[in-house]
Formats: structure tokens, C-alpha cells, sequence
């Protein structure tokens, strides 16, 4: 079920919502990568939070997420909001959200710009159980 | 001093005389009235696991009134003790007949149990976690109807009804409980955790032995005696609350 090949793009309005739907993919994908069900549940977990650490850091209207293949079966996730930089607030110091990120996923990355704000990560077979 | 504490201590010649009063309607509503702190307290224990507030409190009350009805003074035992155990009793039948938080469709239920069922043999059999295709090749089940019932796990509320949340007068490091004095408590750790009082103290514990500790499911399942599913199922669950508290 490794068919992952090509880089996945899916969005939607900023919106609890949209994140169901990022977990939905980012899940299915995970499955295809040949991950089991606890990395599966963790990368669910992990595409939530990103969501959430973003859609609370500041008001946007469009909330997106990029899946592409690693070379070892992982999968490099890229979850992005079109927030005003300027109003942007997160203290990762005490962001649960941002915690969680780091500990399961490999390479975490939160980024701030003029065209928005992103979480991004790789994801890989381990280790979660 | 909690409500608990406070019927106790006014109970006995005022709660005798209305109980010898019974069954005068006057009487009951005034036992009714002079216990619903107790039911309320107790109501707000149950909270945080999914269920409306208002709804505990109901419940918790008619469990009030059938202890006031059911309630023998002569068998020696207090009102209080025996009101809390039959409110107790009657959240913990509201909780086992709702243990689905959120509407999810009687045949995704019935993927969920037979996938949950699979998934604790594989993980015997293979000694490790099945993959989604593991499963498929057990049931005849799609592979997105196996994702689809992972997911519903999500809803279903099984955290365990004999752990009371909310010790809202808890400092950072009793959030651990006393199992966990050999973990040294990082400045992290006392940023974050006052935000997890709403939490049980096994969830709290979970979150930060996966969080703070780096122990993987199957670590913290074997640590705390439980099975590596029912973690990922605790995991989530106290995470999505969290997320719902902003």
C-alpha cells in the first residue's frame, strides 16, 4: 500500500471542519505508507495540533495542509494558515499544542511570514508504540 | 471545606427528623434541597469526560431522590454515605449507556468493536502494532472502513469512571500523582501542567510520561498496567479535550 508518490496539496476555510478532513487524508496516507495504527493515530494527533496550535494563533480564512513522500516511507507534512504575521501569538514555551508536535513527529518546524504562518514535520514508521 | 463535608457536618438531628417526616412531600423536597450541593459536587467529579454539565447534575439529582426514597435511617448507616454511593451509581449507568460521546452509526460501532477485537490479537500474534492492512487481511472490512472505525474510537468515552477529575486545588507536581516522585519535574512541565487539571490523574500522567518522559505507548502501557490501546485510546482522548479548552 506504499503508493504515496506525489505530493498531496488539500485545504479548505479556516475551520473545525477543515481539520477533520486533514486528519482523514493525513490518515489515510499514513495507512498507505504501510504505517501502523499507533504511528497512524499519532500522526492524526499531530496534524491536530499543528491545526489547532495555528487557527489559535491568530484569525485566518483559509487553513491547508502538503503531504510528500520521504524516501523511507515517511511522509514530510506542511500544515499552513494565511494569518496576518503581525498578529500572530504563539508561546511555545507553554503551548501544549507545540509540545505535542515536537515529541511525535521528526524536525518540527513553526515559521511565521508574510504569507502566513506553518507547521512543519516529517513523519515516520517510529518509533510511537 | 467541600459540599460533601458540609452536609455531613449539619446532618444528623435536622436530616432524623425530616426522614421521620417521610412521606410528606414538605419533607422530601427539603432533604432534596439540603443534599443537592452533594449531588452537584459529585456531578462535577464526572465532568470533562464528554457529557454536558447540566445533564450530570440531573442525573446526579435523581440518583438524590431515589437514595432519599430508598434510604433505611435504621440500618445504621449515614444519609450522606449512602446518597453518594447511589448517586455515584447512577452517573456511572448514565455513563456505561452513553459511552459513545458523539452520534457515530450503528454499523461504524459494530467496525469499531471487531477492528478493537482484531487489533488486541495482532498485536498477541505479531508482537507489535498491526498496520491497517494487518487488519484488513483479519476482517472483511475496506481499508477505509478500518480507518473510519479507528477514527470512531475517538468517540468512544471509556476513561475510567473511578478516577474523579478536576483538583482544581492541585499544584504542578501532585498533577503527577505520588507514583511518579522518581520523575524529576522539569520547568516545562510546571509551565504546562496547570493547564491539565481537568484531567484525571491518570490521563495527566500519561500525557506526561509520553510528552515529558519520551516513553512510547507500549512503555507507558507496561508502566502503568494497562493495554497499549486503551493508552493510545486515553491519549487522545485527554488531547482532544485539551484542544477544546483553547
Amino acid at each position: 500500500m506504499n503508493s504515496l508518490e506525489e505530493p498531496i496539496v488539500v485545504g479548505g476555510p479556516a475551520r473545525a471542519e477543515t481539520v477533520a478532513l486533514l486528519r482523514a487524508i493525513a490518515a489515510s496516507v499514513a495507512a498507505r505508507r504501510d504505517m501502523d495504527v499507533v504511528a497512524i493515530e499519532e500522526f492524526r494527533i499531530a496534524v491536530d495540533e499543528a491545526a489547532t496550535l495555528l487557527l489559535l494563533g491568530g484569525t485566518a480564512t483559509r487553513l491547508e495542509m502538503s503531504l510528500l513522500p520521504t524516501p523511507d516511507a515517511g511522509v514530510e507534512v506542511r500544515v499552513r494558515t494565511d494569518v496576518d504575521a503581525s498578529a500572530f501569538q504563539v508561546d511555545r514555551a507553554t503551548s501544549w499544542p507545540w509540545r505535542v508536535i515536537r515529541q511525535l513527529t521528526h524536525g518540527a518546524e513553526l515559521t511565521v511570514a508574510d504569507a502566513g504562518a506553518q507547521v512543519a514535520f516529517v513523519v515516520g514508521k517510529g518509533p510511537g508504540a | 471545606m467541600t459540599p460533601d463535608q458540609t452536609v455531613r457536618d449539619a446532618e444528623d438531628p435536622v436530616v432524623a427528623a425530616l426522614f421521620e417526616r417521610l412521606p410528606d412531600p414538605a419533607a422530601r423536597d427539603e432533604l432534596a434541597s439540603r443534599f443537592l450541593p452533594l449531588a452537584e459536587h459529585l456531578a462535577r467529579r464526572f465532568g470533562g469526560r464528554g457529557q454536558q454539565h447540566d445533564d450530570l447534575v440531573q442525573v446526579a439529582s435523581l440518583g438524590l431522590v431515589n437514595a432519599i426514597d430508598r434510604f433505611d435511617p435504621d440500618r445504621g448507616v449515614r444519609f450522606s454515605t449512602f446518597a453518594t454511593a447511589t448517586i455515584v451509581g447512577e452517573l456511572k449507568r448514565y455513563f456505561r449507556d452513553r459511552g459513545w460521546g458523539v452520534r457515530v452509526p450503528r454499523s461504524v460501532q459494530e467496525a469499531t468493536m471487531q477492528v478493537n477485537r482484531v487489533m488486541a490479537d495482532l498485536w498477541q500474534e505479531l508482537g507489535r502494532a498491526p498496520t491497517v492492512a494487518d487488519v484488513v487481511a483479519r476482517t472483511d472490512l475496506t481499508e477505509e472502513s478500518v480507518l473510519e472505525a479507528l477514527d470512531a474510537s475517538r468517540a468512544y468515552t471509556s476513561a475510567s469512571l473511578d478516577e474523579p477529575v478536576g483538583d482544581s486545588g492541585a499544584v504542578a507536581g501532585d498533577l503527577l500523582g505520588d507514583h511518579d516522585a522518581r520523575y524529576e519535574v522539569s520547568e516545562e512541565w510546571l509551565a504546562m501542567a496547570p493547564k491539565l487539571r481537568t484531567l484525571s490523574e491518570r490521563e495527566r500522567r500519561i500525557l506526561y510520561l509520553r510528552f515529558f518522559q519520551d516513553m512510547t505507548q507500549t512503555e507507558i502501557a507496561e508502566d502503568i498496567g494497562i493495554s497499549q490501546m486503551h493508552v493510545s485510546r486515553l491519549l487522545t482522548q485527554s488531547l482532544a479535550r485539551l484542544r477544546e479548552q483553547g
